[in-house]
């Protein structure tokens, strides 16, 4: 079933058009790698996805129903929003922290029912942050940060995670883990929608692909459609060097290409 | 004969010199100055007076002054109505002051009145000053007139007073409002241990030990300040319950001027009501 | 909300402690069973002592709490939404333009017509420092913005409270701006308790409406608003909610400054540094500062009482200057 679809979105910051006549379509299961050069509108598009940033035109439904007339409520227990950065400006204990996103679901006098403990500690344990949850948040390195700011987004069951480069400066351990849950997810049903930087993760952990270049929507499909030697050089000016690992196909960018003229 | 001849012409040069030093452009910068002035010299030869004047919540002659001109304390204003004598009082504008005896004009210095006894010598050299000592002697015998006329024995029971000001303040032994209560036949209630003219009293001192007339000066300000506020604290309201209130309005006696004599009379009948109660 | 519960009892009990400690000091020395006395069976209060204990003593210390408890809460409400450790309605000019309002409208003679305009105008000077602010540093300034505007706002509201007081035909003016500059509980009346009461209560209740949306922007704006938070709605609870409490104080005390500086930062670290739960805990803290501060003064004082704000100043400053100095470094 389609979980969310973004047509004919046009975004402008004064005069910059940020984004013009983009769109995406997500999946139930999907992991959908939303990519393309700096700049290109891949956090804006992702925003307007989350009904963070209402676009000039253009529609954004969540399982058929317009995601901006939904009940402020009832969208945020179906879709999480993981921002890049991983920012938290008090050091919060990692449990409380977590359970911050469980407010969706809470009651407003704010008791937690078991569901909801347990919802935490699914959370947890899916993001192997669990063995932190005492500690302050500030203490822990990067990668582990962005395993407590991924729990807190699962915290609320979402059907839909968007995430926001939540594996930019990570060592390599920590960006495999991340993006394992994320397929994990989506195995279970679930869909995400994440932008990346890294080719080579993109192609190994999304089934889907939608390159973003100057605010339009390039090309979207699969990993062996869309990164195809041409647009590589076409939009990113470089050359990759592909080949499968245990049945599985790999892209790794390999150097500057010669741009072909445009 | 020569003797006479020149006895006669010293008086005539005196003559002329006490008259030609009458003044007749006079200019006070100074509340208190102002209402002896007032009393003791022609309204027209009185070029200025301080802006006090007409403030009727610390002036008596406040409805009188209408249409004189009114001064801010400052020599600027003073010097284009070339007035040849200014009044001022010691404390008062003294920078202003200091100029305008550089720019040679006569200043003369009013000291403040700390007993009935200064308000006497206060208007006898005025009095010489403005050229009306007459004048002088009949305000000063119409005063004592009144005051004899409040006198009680020494042997008749004196309560203890206070007059509570706006911020807290309390008048102590060394002010001009001692004086008043001791001849309306009071004592001033001890504060503290002062024995200056004024000094602060807390609220909770004075409830706790408080005299038997309590003075309080409930005309309302005009305009609202924190000080007065404190007057119209509950905590003198409940006081009240306990003790004699009376009002007396601040300016009867804030400055020391014949109008004080109504002070005196009003303080001896609240004693004579006391004395009733007792 | 179990949690914690121990801090809560804790600060609860110093501050009944001091709030009792309060009715001792004072100017007047009452053996302990006098005062005792007034409290449990006050008569018709008649005596010195029952004046002193329910005119005098009580109503200060029940402002004491009272507006110790909204500066705190203040304090801490600001810091969880501005997210700056060094937000507080004193250094960012709030106190000081509530200050100005109040002066306005008590010199104008409109307080003494209607009593409820003295905190109305307290309010209304405070949500104006608000809208300044914003205006000059955004809605999400860094530290050095935040208090460049705070100290513009400061001066402005200061000078013109200065001057309108200078421009009153009150003889008394220059004495009492310094009391609505430094704040002061002394002479203090029931009357006073009922006029703040009636906006603080209001503004505890708005701040503490907004304080999961408090906590929830620890993550950012943007994790925030996805987890269902109205962003622009907590701001607007907020801000009125500090412009009501603080108004009201300001408007019967003048202006106290660093109370909501120096009670959050000190509470924060036992607080797990939740938002949400900062704020009863500065509320308690608050009320405890200005209380113990209170008997200071009183304790203090040997001719005309010391203005409290300067103790709070003395305690303040350098605590301030402790703050940058250490967020500074954090910054580099």
């Amino acid at each position: 079933m389609i979980r969310l679809k973004a047509q004919h979105v046009d975004v402008k910051f004064g005069s910059r058009a940020a984004l013009k006549n983009a769109g995406l379509s997500v999946q139930a299961g999907d992991v959908v790698g939303l990519i393309g050069p700096n700049g290109a509108g891949k956090t804006t598009l992702l925003r307007v996805c989350a009904n963070l940033l209402k676009p000039r035109s253009g529609e954004v439904l969540f399982e058929d129903q317009p995601l901006a007339d939904m009940n402020a409520r009832t969208r945020a227990r179906a879709v999480a929003f993981l921002p890049s950065g991983a920012p938290c400006h008090w050091p919060l204990e990692v449990y409380r922290l977590v359970a911050l996103g469980r407010h969706p679901h809470l009651s407003p006098w704010e008791n937690r029912s078991p569901a909801d403990l347990a919802a935490i500690e699914d959370a947890l344990e899916l993001a192997d942050a669990g063995k932190f949850r005492g500690r302050a948040v500030d203490e822990l390195s990067d990668g582990e940060r962005a395993r407590v700011m991924l729990a807190r987004a699962l915290a609320g069951q979402p059907r839909l995670l968007l995430a926001d480069e939540p594996v930019a400066g990570l060592d390599p351990l920590h960006q495999l883990k991340v993006m394992e849950v994320m397929a994990a997810l989506a195995r279970k049903g679930d869909s995400v929608v994440v932008t990346l930087h890294d080719l080579a993760l993109a192609a190994r952990f999304c089934n889907r692909i939608v390159l973003l270049d100057e605010g339009h929507v390039k090309a979207e499909g699969t990993p062996a459609d869309v990164l195809s030697a041409e647009r590589l050089a076409s939009v990113f000016g470089i050359s990759a060097v592909r080949g499968d690992h245990e049945g599985l196909p790999y892209i790794l960018p390999w150097s500057a290409a010669e741009r072909p003229p445009r | 004969m020569l003797r006479l001849v020149y006895i006669a012409l010293v008086l005539a040069v005196a003559a002329n010199v006490a008259a030609a030093e009458t003044p007749r452009r006079i200019a006070s910068m100074n509340l208190c100055a102002d209402q002896l002035v007032w009393r003791l010299a022609e309204r027209r030869h009185i070029v200025s007076l301080s802006h006090l004047a007409a403030d009727d919540e610390v002036s008596l002659i406040a409805d009188e002054v209408e249409g004189i001109h009114l001064n801010h304390g400052s020599a600027e204003e003073i010097v284009p109505l070339k007035p040849d004598l200014v009044v001022a009082g010691r404390y008062s504008a003294r920078a202003a002051v200091s100029l305008l005896r550089k720019l040679g004009y006569r200043v003369v210095q009013l000291e403040l009145a700390r007993s009935v006894a200064d308000i006497r010598r206060q208007i006898v050299r005025l009095g010489e000053v403005l050229g009306s000592p007459d004048r002088a002697r009949r305000i000063i015998a119409r005063m004592d007139r009144r005051i004899e006329a409040t006198r009680v024995p020494s042997s008749a029971p004196r309560p203890t007073a206070i007059n509570y000001q706006p911020n807290g303040f309390a008048a102590g032994p060394g002010s001009l409002i001692a004086d008043v209560l001791r001849h309306a036949g009071f004592d001033l209630a001890r504060i503290g241990g002062s024995t200056g003219a004024y000094a602060h009293l807390p609220l909770e001192v004075l409830i706790d030990d408080p005299p038997d007339v309590l003075i309080v000066d409930q005309s309302y300000a005009q305009n609202p300040t924190l000080a007065h506020s404190l007057l119209a604290h509950p905590a003198l309201d409940h006081l009240a319950n306990r003790i004699r209130r009376v009002a007396v309005p601040n300016r009867v006696w804030i400055c020391g001027n014949p109008g004080t004599a109504r002070a005196i009379e009003q303080l001896a009948e609240v004693r004579e009501q006391w004395a009733g109660e007792q | 909300m179990t949690r914690g519960w121990k801090l809560t009892a804790l600060l609860s009990l110093v501050l009944a402690t001091l709030a009792v400690l309060s009715l001792f000091a004072g100017r007047v020395a009452f053996p302990p069973g006098e005062i005792a006395r007034a409290v449990f069976a006050p008569g018709d209060i008649a005596e010195a002592v029952d004046i002193i204990v329910w005119d005098l003593r009580m109503p200060r210390t029940l402002l004491a709490i009272l507006v110790g408890a909204s500066l705190g809460l203040a304090g801490a409400a600001l810091q969880g939404l501005l997210r700056n450790p060094l937000a507080e309605p004193g250094v960012i000019g709030v106190s000081t333009s509530a200050a100005f309002g109040a002066v306005v409208v008590f010199y104008s003679g409109l307080a003494g017509a209607f009593p409820i305009a003295l905190p109305l105008g307290g309010m209304t000077g405070a949500l104006g420092a608000v809208a300044l602010l914003i205006l000059l540093a955004g809605r999400n300034p860094g530290v050095l913005t935040l208090i460049l505007a705070g100290v513009a706002v400061n001066s402005l509201g200061g000078a013109l409270t200065a001057l309108a007081l200078n421009l009153s035909p009150n003889p008394y003016a220059a004495a009492e701006v310094v009391f609505w500059l430094m704040g002061s509980l002394a002479d203090r009346s029931f009357e006073h308790v009922r006029l703040a009461i009636v906006f603080m209560v209001p503004g505890w209740l708005l701040i503490f409406s907004a304080r999961r949306a408090l906590d929830a922007l620890s993550l950012g704006d943007d994790a925030a608003a996805s987890l269902g938070f109205d962003l622009r709605a907590t701001r607007w609870l907020t801000v009125g909610g500090v412009a009501l409490a603080v108004g009201a104080s300001v408007s019967v005390c003048g202006t106290i400054a660093f109370v909501g500086l120096v009670v959050p930062h000190v509470l924060r670290p036992l607080v797990g540094f939740e938002p949400s739960r900062l704020l009863p805990a500065s509320a308690l803290g608050g009320a405890i500062l200005l209380v113990v501060t209170d008997i200071a003064v009183r304790l203090l004082s040997v001719g005309i009482e010391l203005k409290i704000g300067v103790l709070t100043a003395l305690i303040g400053a350098p605590f301030f200057f402790a703050l940058l100095v250490k967020l500074r470094r954090v910054m580099r």
